[in-house]
């Protein structure tokens, strides 16, 4: 399987007053075409500072000590803000968590998704504008109608290729001529429309007009996945696209995600800490703990043959409605602050089985089983100095 | 497990929100938050309120603390130190200091439900100080105490809300309830904003807390684990009543109200090898507004297993004419339900026969929707349907303890 | 008092603060003008001593023409009619104008407090009453009003607090009750009615305190914008006793020497004036970062 993205050894830090928050400390992580990758871990673990470094959309207090972040063959940390803008939206593109913030309460769901398909097709959308005013002028026999259309026909080429913005700016306020641009609305409108019922939002051409606040959680949801998947993106990074909703909108989200990305060849990224929503949709999952990427596996080997005590604590402190409650088990202590984040390996002051070398040093990644990565001594790492 | 004795019954109890509007701030339509709700909880036991948004479950939780005004009845039944009951209304001894004493929340986001500007010791101390409990060295041996009861320690005495972790304020907010000594504790989705591995510790300090104090527990969340985690019975709400009420292991069992069932079936499996996905039950739209709740059975309009009796009525038909007309044939038409019956009216005599042919379809494809129609009238530019009346369901008993809101087992 | 413990955590949030100030260059360049201002107007007497009973009154110089800065008059004069020595009339102008504004700024801030707190926490008819109130306030143009007020109430300096106070006010109450309409629906102030405070200490304890920031820095802004409002009167001729030292008045007597070059009686005041509402408006500005939910720690 191809690569679609590969993190090498990305040390991240974040500089905020009251110290040096160290956010990423080699973080390595690669994604393959195709699938659908978890990054699970809890809050502060540097999950969603990893998936925004692919898009280099870090905060500004950032500073980036080491590391790559290759995607599609390219250093995203070493592209210019004018190729970075060309790959955002279009070859990687986002869902947030919370759909009221994420859209702009005063522009209805057409205009949104409009302003996406504009950004990254415009040529296109209005070289097709330019095919449906020649098919009209066809079928028209209307002379003044023709002469109206041909007008139209210029303006919308003359706007495609920047020229005379003074003109384009004068024939807006003519009428008549101002229509020039229904045409260009109509295909992004069909556009759109075609977008929203590939997301199965009933009545789509109703949508278009709406505004957020008039739809439902669960269906602003599916607009945020439809403006995600506008520009048919190579990459969907997904932060927790369903924890804002309630369980039964979140299992047909979760199957619209599944469906959608099946038919649109693309692959999705999903960051969040719900376990079982990773368990339902995800090929492989990588669990991260303060800052690292502890175990790396497929969604199966992590669940039945966790390695690393932190995702093993993770798994066991989930109650499944059925268990035994008394198997619930919690994992002592708190996440540490990365301010001064603990010597060695970062999870071993919570750890049960941790051993004194693992505050010495943090355990490189080592591949136990094909595929299956963890970082961690007792999982078979190499302890230093000794040669168990 | 549970004693006998009742700590509190809920008779009827609803809570409308209206709203106003016009120049004349009139009332146009209530939202029916909860609608018609009567259970009891039971001394020592935790039951569990499961719903999704919308279903009016913290309204309710609300309600018991008297934060809302509702109308029927809320009765606490509290032992006094000589053994005897008193009786309290919640609608007549409405502050009584002595109810706020015995029942307190725990809500659900730790860091709005602590004033920023105090230090621990001082949000802890608060309610203590409010009722003249105690003060001094007392009162901070108390604090002290209770901070190790919930697992913290002196140290996060003098500190401020924003240098806690969300685990630690919520067990702030734990301590902050505990210090009365209530008997009743209402927890309103207590572990949401918290993470994983912390969800796990609160729900097991919970769970010590009854072990230790046989405390009651009224459990509000939408997180079905954290329901069965806790619970001992369990009741399902959507739009504001109650569909089913049964104990924990019954419910989960066997469920018999269609939408218990989607629920438990949507929820995610941490085994990738048994997934739930693929077998859950969707249901198709959103839940619908409060403002005017579906008539008959209010999930009829989604409910997979929904057959004629339960409460078909004209606003379904629109919605299915809708879906299946285009905008420019919308505009031409005007649906207007009222009650049982609605009305289509259109001048374009296309649309009309198009409407007529989409009816006359359904009823032969045997749908429920169309199986429920009692009549079909063409007059002139109108198409009137008649559905039968329908009434709200109520809960029957369907087995010993196991109560259903669903005309399939009546 | 406050016990060491709780002093720790209180000093953390104070440095937290200074630093965020520090961080801003013009924040500081605010406090420094606004502190001269203070030394300035502490140290009046040593600066330019009076000689006469009332400090407060602008010496007069026996001149026809305006005289020029000089070795004598620092600032200059005024000539016919004020016949005002510049220099004095800058320095005690100082005092005046920091006394009126501490004043008025605090009798308008204590009113409109409690008048909006009351009408913010309470609401209903209480609420709809006071407001109604406040609003016949907007609807006329301040200064106008404060004219005709002191046109009504006498003369005097007292007069011009008074009625300033009376103008300025509602400003402040429209703020605050915005401010606990937000508040009051906070989660811990409903905690707290759960655990049985009573509505009263409710209010005091939780939700002003927590609604009172964008008060302050409407308050420090005020600080300088009310002096403009005295300046106007002054140099308008209203409510203050001819020959107060006045930064509005001196203004006012440099009218008819503007146009045979006396710059110096409009432009020394001037730049007074200037620099006052400026420092107070780098500080509010300043107040206003360090009191941004968004950028702070976590209080509110």
């Amino acid at each position: 399987m191809s690569e679609i993205f590969r993190i090498k050894n990305l040390t991240l830090h974040f500089v905020t007053f009251e110290g040096t928050v160290k956010a990423l400390e080699d973080v390595n992580l690669t994604m393959f075409r195709g699938e659908t990758l978890g990054l699970v871990g809890e809050t502060g673990c540097g999950k969603t500072v990893t998936s925004r470094s692919l898009m280099r959309l870090m905060a500004p207090n950032a500073r980036v000590l080491k590391g790559e972040v290759v995607f599609d063959g390219r250093n995203v940390l070493q592209l210019s803000e004018e190729e970075l803008e060309s790959i955002r939206g279009k070859e990687i593109s986002m869902v947030f968590q919370e759909p009221m913030r994420a859209l702009n309460p005063t522009m209805t769901f057409g205009d949104q998704i409009a302003e996406v398909v504009m950004l990254h097709f415009q040529k296109e959308m209005y070289h097709k504008a330019m095919e449906v005013v020649t098919e009209k002028l066809k079928r028209s026999g209307n002379s003044a109608k023709s002469l109206l259309l041909t007008v139209h026909k210029r303006l919308l080429s003359l706007e495609a290729d920047n020229k005379y913005p003074d003109l384009l700016q004068l024939s807006s306020r003519v009428p008549f001529l101002k229509s020039y641009r229904d045409h260009l609305r109509q295909i992004v409108k069909e556009r759109i429309v075609d977008m929203l019922k590939q997301v199965q939002i009933p009545n789509p051409q109703g949508v278009v007009d709406q505004y957020p606040h008039e739809l439902s959680g669960g269906m602003r949801q599916r607009a945020m996945i439809a403006m995600a998947l506008a520009c048919s993106p190579k990459l969907v990074i997904a932060d927790e696209p369903t924890t804002a909703l309630d369980v039964t909108v979140q299992a047909r989200i979760l199957k619209l995600m599944q469906e959608l990305k099946d038919r649109f060849s693309t692959s999705i990224l999903l960051v969040t800490h719900n376990l079982g929503v990773v368990s339902e949709i995800c090929d492989r999952v990588a669990v991260m703990y303060a800052g690292t990427v502890v175990e790396l596996a497929d969604v199966v080997t992590i669940f039945r043959r966790p390695l690393h005590p932190y995702t093993r604590g993770l798994i066991e402190a989930i109650h499944n409605p059925g268990d035994v409650r008394g198997d619930l088990r919690e994992i002592k202590g708190t996440v540490p602050s990365l301010l001064n984040p603990p010597k060695g390996c970062r999870f071993s002051p919570r750890c049960d089985s941790s051993k004194p070398a693992c505050k010495q040093e943090m355990p490189k990644t080592i591949e136990v089983d094909k595929g299956h990565f963890v970082a961690c001594y007792l999982a078979g790492g190499v302890i230093a100095g000794n040669n168990s | 497990m549970s004693s006998l004795a009742t700590i509190v019954e809920l008779k009827n109890v609803r809570k409308y929100f209206p709203v106003v509007g016009g120049i004349f701030g009139r009332k146009i339509a209530d939202i029916r938050a909860v609608d018609d709700v009567t259970f009891s909880v039971q001394k020592g036991e935790t039951l569990g309120i499961v719903g999704e948004s919308g279903c009016g479950k913290s309204t309710l939780g609300r309600c018991l603390l008297r934060m809302l005004k509702c109308d029927g009845q809320i009765v606490y039944h509290l032992t006094l130190k000589n053994g005897t009951t008193k009786e309290l209304e919640l609608s007549i001894d409405k502050g009584s200091k002595e109810l706020r004493r015995r029942i307190q929340i725990v809500h659900q986001d730790p860091y709005d439900s602590l004033d920023p500007r105090m230090l621990v010791k001082d949000l802890v101390s608060e309610p203590l100080l409010a009722h003249r409990v105690m003060k001094g060295k007392e009162l901070r041996e108390r604090v002290a105490e209770l901070l190790k009861q919930v697992g913290l320690s002196e140290t996060h005495l003098y500190r401020y809300p924003h240098e806690l972790s969300g685990g630690q304020l919520q067990r702030v907010c734990v301590a902050r309830a505990l210090a009365l000594r209530p008997d009743f504790l209402v927890l309103d989705e207590p572990t949401s904003a918290l993470d994983v591995s912390v969800q796990a510790q609160i729900l097991k300090l919970f769970d010590d807390l009854q072990e230790k104090s046989g405390m009651t527990y009224l459990l509000i969340s939408h997180n079905m684990a954290v329901i069965d985690f806790l619970s001992d019975r369990i009741a399902v709400m959507y739009l504001g009543r109650i569909v089913e009420i049964a104990p924990r292991e019954v419910l989960l069992k066997a469920p018999l109200h269609p939408y218990t069932q989607a629920l438990l079936s949507a929820i995610p499996s941490t085994n990738p090898e048994q997934r739930a996905l693929p077998t859950a039950i969707l249901l198709e739209g959103d839940v619908p507004s409060p403002l005017d709740p579906p008539m008959g059975c209010r999930f009829h309009p989604r409910c997979p297993k929904a057959f004629e009796k339960c409460g078909w009525e004209g606003r379904d038909l629109c919605s299915y004419i809708t879906l299946r007309l285009v905008p420019e044939e919308l505009e031409k038409v005007s649906m207007t339900p009222s009650g049982c019956h609605v009305l289509i009216s259109t001048p374009d005599a296309q649309i009309k026969a198009k409407c007529g042919k989409l009816i006359q379809e359904g009823r032969q494809s045997g749908s429920t929707l169309f199986k429920a129609i009692l009549r079909v009238e063409e007059q002139g530019n109108d198409i009137r349907v008649e559905y039968p009346d329908a009434k709200t369901v109520e809960l029957i008993p369907a087995d010993a303890d196991h109560q259903v809101a669903c005309l399939l087992y009546s | 008092m406050l016990s060491k413990e709780e002093l720790g955590p209180r000093l953390k949030e104070a440095r937290f603060a200074i630093y965020r100030l520090k961080a801003n260059p013009l924040s500081v360049l605010g406090i420094a003008i606004i502190l001269s201002f203070v030394v300035i107007a502490l140290l009046a007497p040593i600066l330019a001593s009076p000689n006469q009973p009332d400090p407060y009154k602008t010496p007069k110089v026996v001149s026809y023409q305006p005289l020029p800065p000089s070795q004598e008059h620092l600032f200059g004069t005024s000539g016919m009619p004020g016949y005002s020595d510049i220099y004095y009339g800058v320095i005690w102008g100082t005092r005046v104008s920091f006394m009126l504004a501490v004043v008025i700024v605090g009798l308008a801030l204590s009113i409109g407090l409690t008048i909006g707190s009351v009408a913010g926490y309470l609401g209903g008819k209480i609420d709809e009453a006071l407001m109604r109130g406040t609003d016949i306030f907007f609807a006329l143009p301040s200064l106008l009003l404060a004219m005709v007020l002191i046109s009504v109430i006498g003369r005097g300096t007292m007069v011009v607090v008074t009625a300033l106070t009376i103008v300025w006010w509602p400003g402040f109450a429209r703020l605050i009750r915005a401010e606990i309409l937000r508040v009051k629906q906070s989660l811990f102030v409903e905690a707290a009615r759960a655990m049985g405070i009573s509505e009263y200490t409710i209010l005091l304890k939780h939700v002003i305190p927590n609604a009172i920031s964008p008060v302050l820095i409407l308050a420090s802004l005020d600080m300088g914008r009310i002096v403009l409002s005295t300046a106007a009167l002054g140099f308008l001729g209203v409510g203050f006793d001819p020959g107060t030292a006045e930064w509005g008045i001196i203004i006012s007597e440099g009218r008819n020497w503007l146009l045979h070059g006396a710059w110096w009686i409009t432009v020394f005041p001037g730049i007074a004036i200037l620099a006052y509402v400026l420092g107070w408006n780098l500080l509010g500005d300043a107040l206003r970062d360090i009191l941004d939910p968004r950028t702070r720690r976590g209080m509110a």
